[in-house]
């Protein structure tokens, strides 16, 4: 149960992404959040080699040990949640020649902080050894609801990172802001973890496709 | 044997609750065993009889009284038999009052599964009580006159035929059981092998979408297989084939 | 190796394999393999496990190798909300030397989207079929005795329980099935050992690799 946003930091201003890491880190620890623990999103991504077939992008989040998350590019389904042994039947598509990797993996690394019912997650993105960015995640952990959730956050990112909500609106992901507006018919407009791997997909795949700075 | 002490005064334990009924047991016994001492000394008097009939009706009521206490305990607790073996065994010997000398498979065959089945056992009876009419005659007489050899001789030959014919009609009985239970088949190979073609490979589960379901998957294999392929090929995206036409050399 | 790598990298877990021996029994004698079986194998409550599950097959055509079979399985007892296993398995290992058959394989569970998922992909609709019967449990040992049956009319919404199920034969599909790891060399001779118990019902027997 949780409602989560994810977003890309600018770090445009700083030295380097890592030092706009530390600022950040800085800002929330003395707004009174509490390092927990490391944690990590992976993205694994399998280019098919067969007609017909789309390409597979894995997800692994240290939240969800024990779950991966898979999605196909270009495909009007959602999001696969499958058991952690999912990436090694990949694997093994990929040894029968039906996929391979060809795009190199992301990772977004860095801590995990807790701020009585927030869980932030703030890290920077690397691909093979160059950082691309800085990643952004704060969920609201007692409850799914989508949009008393989503207001709850943005008052959190302006209080303690002094954003403003046109900035958080530009910032959010397309995934996001698709899902909000579909939520305008539906009554329960219940959140699911998908969706937060949904918003790391769309960062990391919009930063690996960035040119490296 | 020593009464373990209880715990408490009230409670019995169920080690006193056997001693008791046991006791009872051998009141009865005992009263019994006057009552044909009774008789030993001529027919005794009505009232005597009376008398003892009453005392045994009394000890037989109470002895069922303490057996439906302990019933729901009976119940619970399963007799284990402690050691089977042919030989003789002094200790249950004394214990039953030499009325059980060899704890063995004929006395405890339930448990351990080797009694006979009905059937068998029936058999078996029926060759005893045939084998006891028949021994009638007593091996040990002493062969005298030639008369007697010759009857003697009779009687053994006329017993090696009946034997014979149990022997054939054993046999004979045996031999058809065993015969049918030959022939009982529990697989069928056909199926056997069309089980695992489907399982492992999808052999004769790929029905096609036009239901002809009534041929039977083997013989109509290949039908089925292209039937599918043909009915699939409309579903799959292929890339539009663009045909030339090349214009024919004029020879 | 930080706690969140060691948390993600846990459970990526080698193909295990698994030692297989298969065969069948005809309907009206399958009771006496069950009293059997019950009898042989791990009886805790008393009562025999019962299964009922669905499974559809989806195939690959690789360009240039064998095709892929990935089986979606579900249980029907679950509905509404089953928990779908993706299995791969396979096919037998060569081995003449070894008395089981032996094949890798590999399972997951994921959420209903899978076929969906499957068919972007490029997995095609293959065949299904449904299993119903008992499972018995002997220490790392499973055998199932199952009824295999096929749809009457093929229909491909997977929330229709209710369907006409045809069975396929009159017999009843067993298969003892371990789990293991390369070098477990005595799970053979257990399997075997097994089997020979259940002689004269039925015979266990390693895949056929003709076709």
């Amino acid at each position: 149960m949780v409602v989560a946003i994810v977003i890309s930091l600018p770090s445009g201003s700083f030295k380097s992404p890592a030092e706009a890491a530390e600022f950040y880190l800085d800002k929330l620890e003395k707004g009174g959040a509490k390092k927990t623990r490391p944690f990590q999103v992976d993205l694994v991504s399998y280019t098919p080699l067969i007609p017909n077939s789309k390409v597979v992008h894995v997800l692994s989040h240290s939240e969800y040990p024990a779950s991966s998350f898979a999605y196909a590019e270009q495909s009007n389904c959602q999001m696969l949640v499958a058991d952690n042994t999912f990436i090694a039947l990949m694997n093994k598509l990929k040894t029968l020649r039906a996929f391979e990797i060809r795009l190199q993996k992301m990772e977004a690394r860095g801590t995990r902080l807790e701020y009585q019912d927030f869980l932030i997650n703030l890290g920077t993105v690397n691909q093979s050894q160059t950082t691309k960015g800085l990643i952004l995640e704060v969920a609201y952990v007692p409850m799914d609801e989508t949009r008393d959730g989503y207001c709850l956050i943005q008052e959190f990112l302006q209080s303690f990172l002094n954003m403003t909500k046109q900035t958080i609106q530009r910032l959010i992901t397309d995934q996001l802001s698709n899902w909000l507006r579909s939520l305008k018919d539906k009554k329960d407009s219940e959140y699911t973890p998908s969706i937060t791997l949904l918003q790391y997909l769309d960062i990391l795949l919009a930063m690996r496709n960035k040119p490296n700075e | 044997m020593s009464r373990p002490t209880s715990t408490t005064l009230n409670k019995l334990t169920e080690y006193d609750k056997l001693q008791q009924i046991l006791d009872k047991v051998r009141d009865l016994k005992q009263s019994l065993a006057n009552i044909f001492a009774e008789y030993e000394h001529g027919q005794p008097s009505w009232p005597t009889i009376l008398d003892e009939m009453n005392v045994l009706s009394s000890q037989i009521t109470t002895l069922r009284a303490s057996i439906r206490q302990m019933l729901p305990l009976l119940r619970t607790n399963s007799i284990i038999p402690m050691c089977l073996s042919p030989e003789n065994d002094p200790n249950i010997e004394q214990l039953t009052e030499r009325r059980l000398s060899i704890f063995n498979h004929d006395f405890m065959p339930q448990l351990l599964r080797t009694k006979n089945l009905p059937e068998i056992e029936e058999r078996e009876r029926v060759l005893n009580i045939n084998s006891n009419m028949n021994n009638n005659i007593s091996f040990g007489r002493t062969i005298t006159t030639p008369n007697e050899i010759q009857i003697r001789v009779q009687e053994l030959n006329s017993l090696l035929m009946k034997i014979s014919e149990l022997f054939q009609h054993t046999k004979d009985m045996t031999d058809k059981s065993e015969k049918l239970f030959d022939k009982q088949t529990f697989t069928n190979p056909l199926e056997t092998k069309r089980l695992l073609e489907a399982m492992n490979y999808g052999i004769g589960l790929k029905a096609p979408d036009t239901s002809s379901s009534s041929s039977s998957p083997i013989t109509t294999n290949e039908q089925t297989n292209l039937n599918q392929q043909i009915s699939t090929q409309p579903r799959v995206l292929a890339p539009p084939v663009r045909i030339r036409t090349l214009p024919k050399p004029n020879r | 190796m930080d706690p969140a790598q060691l948390l993600i990298t846990q459970n990526r877990a080698f193909p295990s394999l698994e030692y297989v021996l298969q065969g069948s029994i005809q309907d009206d004698s399958a009771h006496l393999l069950k009293a059997r079986l019950q009898g042989l194998c791990d009886n805790i409550t008393g009562e025999v496990e019962q299964f009922d599950d669905h499974e559809i097959v989806h195939t690959l055509r690789i360009p240039g190798a064998s095709n892929v079979s990935l089986r979606v399985r579900y249980a029907l007892d679950d509905m509404p909300n089953p928990i779908y296993h993706l299995r791969y398995v396979a096919s037998a290992e060569l081995d003449k030397s070894q008395s089981v058959s032996v094949r890798q394989f590999h399972d997951c569970c994921v959420t209903k989207n899978i076929q969906s998922f499957l068919q972007e992909l490029g997995f095609m609709y293959d065949h299904e079929f449904f299993a119903k019967g008992d499972i018995f449990r002997k220490g790392r040992m499973k055998i199932t005795v199952a009824k295999i049956s096929s749809l009457l009319e093929r229909n491909r919404s997977d929330m229709n329980p209710m369907q006409i199920r045809r069975p396929l034969t009159a017999s009843c599909f067993v298969e003892m099935s371990l789990i293991g790891s390369m070098h477990d060399d005595k799970v053979a001779d257990e399997m075997k050992t097994f089997a020979e118990q259940l002689k004269p019902l039925i015979s266990l027997e390693k895949i056929d690799q003709k076709r």
